[in-house]
């Protein structure tokens, strides 16, 4: 792997460390407030300073890698599964099946999907993580299964596959056994680039004042920040710093990946 | 031709998928709406008009017949809290609609801008150091979130040296335009970097451009007439694809500058809860995105006769 990979690879073991130990690592809990020093500078007891309502900056940044962690991954994991499920169907029935399915499939890529997403959570009401990342997965599977259903056809061709079904082996069998191994490498390199943009998404409806309430979310920090960027730079700083971070960590590890499993895509 | 036309038909039902889909989001979600999207506070009478308004009570079909009125006669619906009782949701967002379209243009002149020149440099000087150095400011463009280069602009500009007026004053002049166009074309241009980079690489292990030089032609002619050309066919499509992150991203930046749009419109209908009107917002971009795309696919077949199939 090179130099960057290892860069991004350390990058997100860094924010996943983080992310688990939150709670121990963070020097307030989360929802905590100091009443009494709203808006304050970086001092002894708060190093980055307070927000206006008196939340510990560095602990909210400590939470908030918890809340972009866990919809990140979680809004992905759900795609895949969907989007493969979906995909590996269309690809190995193909005929009818696949027309239809595919159909559909192109229907929610057509959309624009983070507009969508802001659309369910306004109508969920109060929005959680499991809204936001159940919003997010109604268009994000659509990629996936498309990315699948074309890795299908291609492996489906090949002579394994033909062996297994002259062995008499059944179709669950072959999918599950022979195709399913051959088209995971290049839905792992868009996984990655996945978690990246759910990343953006959770933090880009939290800056727009519609992500997950009662959680602290580096995009609602960066919101805050940003309407005081003039009085204390530090709170958008450091948000939109930990968001650039891990944005740019994924995708160095996602290049990397897509270099290693993927060698023929872009 | 035939192409054409299936691409068309393939348009058609996007459209109609997607409007429907826009449709199904208020009637399928778990909850009474009017509770979820007015609050529980809300009067009793609110609630009430609320779902006469889009006609709640009506069986399912009969409120997608209405939908599709709406759709087709060009309203979108009647807004909930806007004070004049004509206006109808798509009049309320004609008059913001061209600021986003002025904004969304721009930044996308901004991204090619930056795009095309730095994309085909890297790829000609190929593992050289101007590849790399493009290479990473591609990178920290993908990875630079809209909202944090905005406000960090700004400081910069305002602050650390003061070349705009004190922050808060109105921008007059080109600026109300340029900086948010800056700032997004700034945040496109990275993926699209990449893919003009990728696009030209590709082009220059084609078998016609290796006969291109062989028979002599002056590199500037190999480049412009060749590669260039066929560069410019895939990097089409990523634009029109990019779109969608456009808006999303026009919808943020008009935040940040604080500029009138569809985003500042949107937002401050959610804080009204004024559903009408997000509904709307979300309808016109749905439009907007299926007919840029549909026109990024002919325009990609007029360029490439390969697409256009065996003769009609």
């Amino acid at each position: 792997m090179s130099g960057m990979g290892w860069f991004g690879m350390c990058i997100v073991l860094a924010l996943v460390l983080v992310g688990l130990l939150a709670p121990s690592l963070a020097p307030y809990g989360e929802g905590e407030r100091d009443a009494a020093h709203p808006l304050s500078e970086s001092s002894e007891t708060h190093p980055l300073g307070t927000t206006e309502d008196g939340t510990d900056v560095l602990s909210a940044l400590f939470h908030g890698t918890r809340v972009a962690l866990v919809v990140g991954f979680a809004t992905v994991a759900l795609s895949v599964l969907i989007g493969t499920i979906v995909g590996l169907i269309s690809g190995y029935w193909g005929g009818w099946t696949d027309e239809i399915i595919m159909r559909l499939t192109e229907i929610f890529l057509s959309f624009p999907g983070f507009l969508l997403a802001l659309l369910i959570v306004f109508t969920m009401g109060e929005a959680t993580m499991l809204s936001v990342i159940l919003a997010l997965n109604v268009t994000g599977w659509a990629g996936y299964a498309r990315l699948v259903r074309g890795q299908t056809l291609q492996v489906k061709q090949r002579t394994f596959v033909s062996a297994a079904r002259g062995l008499g082996a059944s179709p669950l069998r072959i999918i599950g056994v022979h195709i399913f191994p051959n088209v995971m490498g290049p839905v792992t390199v868009q996984a990655t680039f996945g978690v990246a943009g759910a990343i953006l998404a959770e933090s880009t409806l939290s800056f727009l004042g519609v992500g997950p309430q009662n959680v602290t979310s580096w995009g609602a920090l960066l919101d805050e920040g940003a309407v005081l960027f003039l009085k204390t730079p530090t709170m958008a700083l450091v948000s939109g710093g930990a968001l650039f971070l891990a944005v740019l960590g994924i995708n160095l590890l996602g290049d990397a990946l897509r270099d290693r499993l993927d060698p023929k895509s872009l | 031709m035939k192409r054409v036309v299936r691409r068309l038909l393939g348009s058609l039902i996007s459209f109609i998928g997607a409007l429907t889909l826009v449709f199904l989001v208020l009637r399928i979600t778990p909850g009474d709406p009017a509770d979820n999207i007015l609050g529980d506070e809300a009067s009793t009478a609110a609630k009430e008009s609320f779902r006469d308004s889009l006609h709640l009570n009506d069986p399912l079909y009969v409120q997608y017949g209405h939908f599709w009125k709406d759709v087709f006669d060009g309203t979108l619906g009647t807004p909930f809290s806007v004070s004049d009782q004509d206006q109808t949701v798509s009049d309320v967002i004609g008059q913001v609609l061209p600021a986003t379209i002025e904004l969304a243009l721009a930044a996308m002149l901004i991204a090619v801008l930056i795009a095309m020149p730095l994309g085909v440099m890297a790829a000609l000087r190929q593992r050289r150091l101007l590849d790399h150095i493009s290479m990473v400011a591609a990178l920290i463009g993908v990875a630079m979130p809209v909202f944090w280069l905005g406000p960090m602009l700004l400081y910069l500009l305002s602050v650390q040296l003061p070349i705009l007026p004190d922050p808060g004053d109105p921008l007059d002049g080109p600026l109300p335009l340029l900086l948010p166009a800056l700032v997004l074309g700034a945040a496109l241009s990275g993926k699209l970097t990449r893919m003009v980079r990728a696009a030209v690489l590709d082009v220059l292990r084609e078998e016609y451009t290796v006969t291109a030089r062989a028979k002599g032609l002056p590199e500037s002619r190999v480049i412009v007439g060749h590669v260039l050309r066929n560069a410019l066919i895939p990097v089409l499509t990523v634009m029109g694809l990019q779109l969608a992150a456009l808006l999303g991203g026009a919808i943020v930046t008009e935040k940040v500058f604080a500029r009138p749009g569809v985003g500042t419109l949107l937002l401050d209908a959610i804080v009204r809860r004024d559903y009408a009107i997000v509904q709307g917002c979300v309808l016109v971009v749905t439009m907007g995105y299926v007919l840029v795309n549909l026109a990024v696919d002919l325009l990609y077949m007029w360029v490439d006769p390969r697409l256009k199939g065996p003769k009609a």
